[in-house]
């Protein structure tokens, strides 16, 4: 480890470790999930950079099929909450209960609820109303449950991966903003190819069953996550990852047109510190020991559509919120690119 | 390259890099140093020439305006008598020439150029292998006292590429201004210029024309040629004469013109006085329509005096413009004329209004309103009555017009559920102040329970108990007893709006938005 007398070969290893238990993560998860690689890779990376996924995608996709495979993938205890109009905050934490002694008095036991686990799935979370939504979200931020007086430390790794339709459809609440946030990647899950529809006939329609097997466990996750800590950030990428943030809010520095417009709230600092976890990750899986800003570039839309919160005029537009990113990434000039005098210089061809 | 052929090729750094005399990291930093030098020298030779590109499409315009400025110098010379030829057209052209790249070459020299920075010139030669930061991030690495492992190993990667990266020379791939169709535009310009420069120099100098010379002659010595040379050097008067006949036609159409605009405004006038009619008449009375119908005769003396003004404004411009054909003044208007007229100007609508003003005023049209005169009537016959049923009773009593019924005092509880509609909140029976007023203190009077409806069932006691869930099993149900759907499934579409009922949507609710809030 690099801890004590830090040497690149320890951190090496580790990223070679690191990069190993992602391949046999993903190749498990792959055996049931076909296709959505994009979407794979990113839930995986969350897990890996200690962060909660959303998941959003219309019914039938597999949404919460990959989740409770990547549950069964990796020996976590797993716990899966379906998210109902009806439910209450305290179906998701737990509540004290009365319960009878053996000497024929009541005592009251505090019940935990779903939510103390390591693998959370919050199937259709947008299917409960706002209030027991809000009952994530302490756990979310700060891994503990407070009941009353009594507060409960969930235990590491602790991650939540939420499923939900899109906000358009009936009987949906939107997610509060509060936890939106909270959320490292917001994953858009789309249709299969056409390819891929016949191989998931094949796995569900006839009678083979795909058996996973755990592949890691709690400890490897734990290592896991502290390697992606270690990933040394240099400056130039940190300050892109700052500018990508202030460009999403409206009358900043580096706001573009389009933001300015359309836009009524831009990303948080959670959103840079995002980015970073995020990068760090995919420089990890390049086989880098440093992020670069490409990487910065790569996981911008899954870290900051779910944190750009559109005004009036951009829904009546029609504008999305990927939009708005893809005209940041465009407009935001990358560090160390040469410009004003020279601007008309441009690299060519790699060799 | 991996981490995992990192490992497997160890390179022995580990954690002597900063105390090892010839480490690579000292390779590494002479490498950046080296790659750097020669980048930012690249790149500042680049944007030196783009610079200098950038102001000779600037100074391009010198090309075709140095001919320019000659043509103007030759013809200059030639108004004076002078000789037009200068130098060569194609002298200037070349000048022109010169004069461009010495104007672009001067101001690029005056622009300075920024420095090329350390990190932008590794960052550079990054891009253009692909090494994605490599070399940039172990640059600043390789400042740092205590590197990281990963900062190390970082490093250590950038270290085995920088070798290549050094021997690397940067390709640029400059940006083509657009300047191509500008150029050939201006040199286009350019020698169209020298071209009738070469014309221009070719003509012949004023002071050796031949009859010009003679005929000044003539007209110095006032000779019998005076008139002749005069002819000559006037311009001829035919051109005058020949406009003439054309002009003839207009006097025509412009009468008609004239008249058809006056038609246009009589009728808006006399739409507008219509309508003011229609207003004032609307609330006429019978009575009132009867004794106006005699005045709705074209004797209003207003409209009569406008249209004795219009009819003198006619003959003046009827002088303004001599040719028209002046009417005559026994012959009646035109029937069209005439119909308009009578509506609008002559005061028809307004003198309907009533009988005693002539004219409409919006005064005339308040005092004809028939409901407020019935109104007043029937007033006037209420306090007539009044002061008769008082006179009846024995005197005159105070107005009884403001009367009201006196309050209730029934204390009976309500009507059912609904509440009493006497209910005034003054001691009455008002459920409001019912048990705070004085039937309150009354023992005996039944105070009505406000709490509608049964009373509760008093507290429960609610159990819990731990019971494990017990599987239960139910016949299955077989598909085919399921009733197949009748119909396809619509289409599930979000309902979107069309296009237009959408922007007129978000129209309204922007317009509402800007809209200022009191």
């Amino acid at each position: 480890m690099s801890s004590s007398h830090p040497s690149a070969d320890a951190a090496r290893a580790e990223a070679q470790q690191f990069q190993k238990q992602f391949e046999a993560i993903r190749a498990e998860v792959a055996k049931m999930m076909v296709g959505q690689a994009d979407v794979i890779e990113g839930v995986l990376t969350a897990l890996c950079a200690g962060g909660h996924v959303l998941l959003e995608g219309v019914p039938g996709l597999g949404k919460t099929m990959l989740v409770s495979s990547l549950g069964r993938a990796v020996d976590l205890s797993f716990s899966r909450i379906q998210f109902t109009p009806d439910m209450m905050p305290a179906d998701v934490r737990g509540t004290s209960v009365l319960v009878e002694t053996e000497g024929g008095g009541h005592q009251l036991t505090f019940e935990e609820g779903p939510i103390v686990a390591n693998l959370v799935l919050a199937d259709e979370i947008n299917r409960a109303t706002p209030k027991t939504q809000s009952a994530l979200l302490e756990a979310m931020q700060e891994r503990q449950v407070t009941v009353g007086r009594k507060t409960i430390k969930l235990s590491e790794p602790f991650c939540v991966m939420a499923t939900q339709n899109p906000v358009e459809q009936e009987g949906t609440y939107p997610l509060p903003e509060a936890q939106l946030d909270r959320f490292l990647f917001k994953l858009v899950v789309g249709y299969p190819a056409e390819h891929e529809y016949k191989t998931i006939l094949n796995r569900t329609v006839g009678s083979e069953e795909v058996e996973l097997r755990p592949v890691s466990n709690a400890e490897q996750l734990i290592a896991m996550r502290r390697t992606v800590r270690a990933v040394p950030v240099p400056e130039h990428a940190e300050s892109y990852a700052v500018r990508l943030v202030m460009a999403t809010q409206p009358k900043s520095t580096y706001a573009p047109t389009l933001v300015n417009r359309f836009v009524s709230l831009g990303a948080s600092p959670r959103g840079a510190q995002s980015l970073l976890l995020g990068a760090k990750v995919r420089a990890l899986l390049a086989g880098r020991f440093s992020v670069s800003t490409q990487d910065i570039r790569a996981v911008a839309k899954p870290v900051l559509r779910h944190r750009v919160l559109l005004g009036f005029e951009g829904l009546s537009e029609g504008v999305t919120a990927d939009q708005i990113v893809d005209e940041v990434l465009a407009k935001l000039a990358v560090p160390n690119e040469r410009s004003g005098a020279t601007g008309d210089v441009a690299l060519g061809a790699a060799h | 390259m991996s981490p995992d052929s990192r490992s497997k090729a160890p390179r022995g750094l580990g954690g002597d890099l900063s105390t090892s005399s010839t480490s690579p990291r000292d390779r590494l930093r002479a490498d950046l140093d080296q790659i750097s030098s020669g980048a930012a020298h690249t790149l500042e030779d680049a944007a030196r020439r783009v610079g200098l590109r950038r102001e000779l499409v600037r100074a391009l315009p010198w090309l075709a305006l140095v001919p320019l400025l000659h043509i103007g110098l030759q013809l200059l010379r030639w108004m004076t008598g002078g000789e037009p030829r200068l130098m060569s057209p194609w002298a200037a052209l070349a000048l022109g020439a010169v004069v461009t790249a010495l104007w672009a070459w001067l101001t690029a020299g005056e622009r300075p150029t920024a420095a090329v920075g350390r990190r932008v010139a590794i960052g550079a030669v990054d891009r253009q292998l692909g090494l994605e930061e490599r070399l940039v991030a172990a640059d600043e690495f390789l400042g740092r006292r205590a590197p990281t492992g990963f900062e190390r190993a970082a490093i250590e990667d950038a270290a085995d590429r920088s070798s290549a990266a050094r021997d690397t020379q940067l390709a640029l791939a400059e940006s083509s201004l657009t300047w191509r169709g500008r150029a050939g535009l201006v040199c286009a310009a350019g020698l169209t210029l020298t071209l009738i420069s070469l014309w221009v120099a070719r003509l012949t100098p004023r002071a050796a024309r031949p009859g010009g010379a003679t005929a000044d002659a003539l007209v110095a010595a006032g000779g019998p040629l005076d008139e002749v040379a005069r002819a000559a050097h006037e311009t001829p008067p035919e051109a005058p004469l020949e406009k003439t006949p054309v002009a003839t036609p207009e006097p025509r159409e412009r009468p008609r013109a004239a008249e058809a605009r006056r038609a246009e405004s009589a009728a808006d006038l006399s739409d507008s006085i219509k309508e003011s009619a229609g207003k004032t008449g609307a609330g006429r009375s019978s009575g009132a329509q009867s004794s106006s119908a005699a005045s709705d005769s074209e004797s209003a003396p207003s409209s009569k005096g406008q249209e004795s003004e219009s009819a003198q404004e006619q003959p003046k411009s009827a002088a303004k413009t001599p040719r028209r054909p002046k009417p005559p003044k026994d012959a009646p208007p035109p029937p069209e004329e005439r119909d308009e007229e009578s509506g609008a100007t002559a005061g028809k609508g307004s003198s309907k209004g009533s009988n005693q003003n002539p004219t409409a005023s919006d005064w005339q049209s308040k005092d004809q309103v028939t409901d407020i005169d019935e109104q007043d009537v029937e007033a006037d016959e209420e306090v007539d009555d009044d002061e008769e049923e008082q006179e009846n009773r024995g005197g005159v009593q105070p107005s009884l017009r403001d009367r009201r019924p006196p309050v209730s005092r029934d204390l009976q509880i309500g009507f059912g559920n609904r509440p009493n509609p006497d209910a005034n909140g003054r001691g009455g029976p008002s459920e409001q102040k019912k048990s705070r007023g004085v039937a309150s203190l009354v023992l005996g009077v039944p105070v009505p329970d406000r709490v509608k409806g049964r009373p509760g069932p008093g507290p429960t006691k609610v159990t819990q108990e731990r019971i494990e869930p017990e599987a239960e099993e139910a016949a299955p149900r077989p598909a085919a007893t399921g009733a197949t759907r009748a119909r396809p499934v619509e289409g599930l579409g979000a309902p979107d709006l069309d296009p237009g009922l959408r922007a007129l949507v978000r129209d309204y609710f922007l317009g509402r938005r800007n809209r200022p809030r009191s």
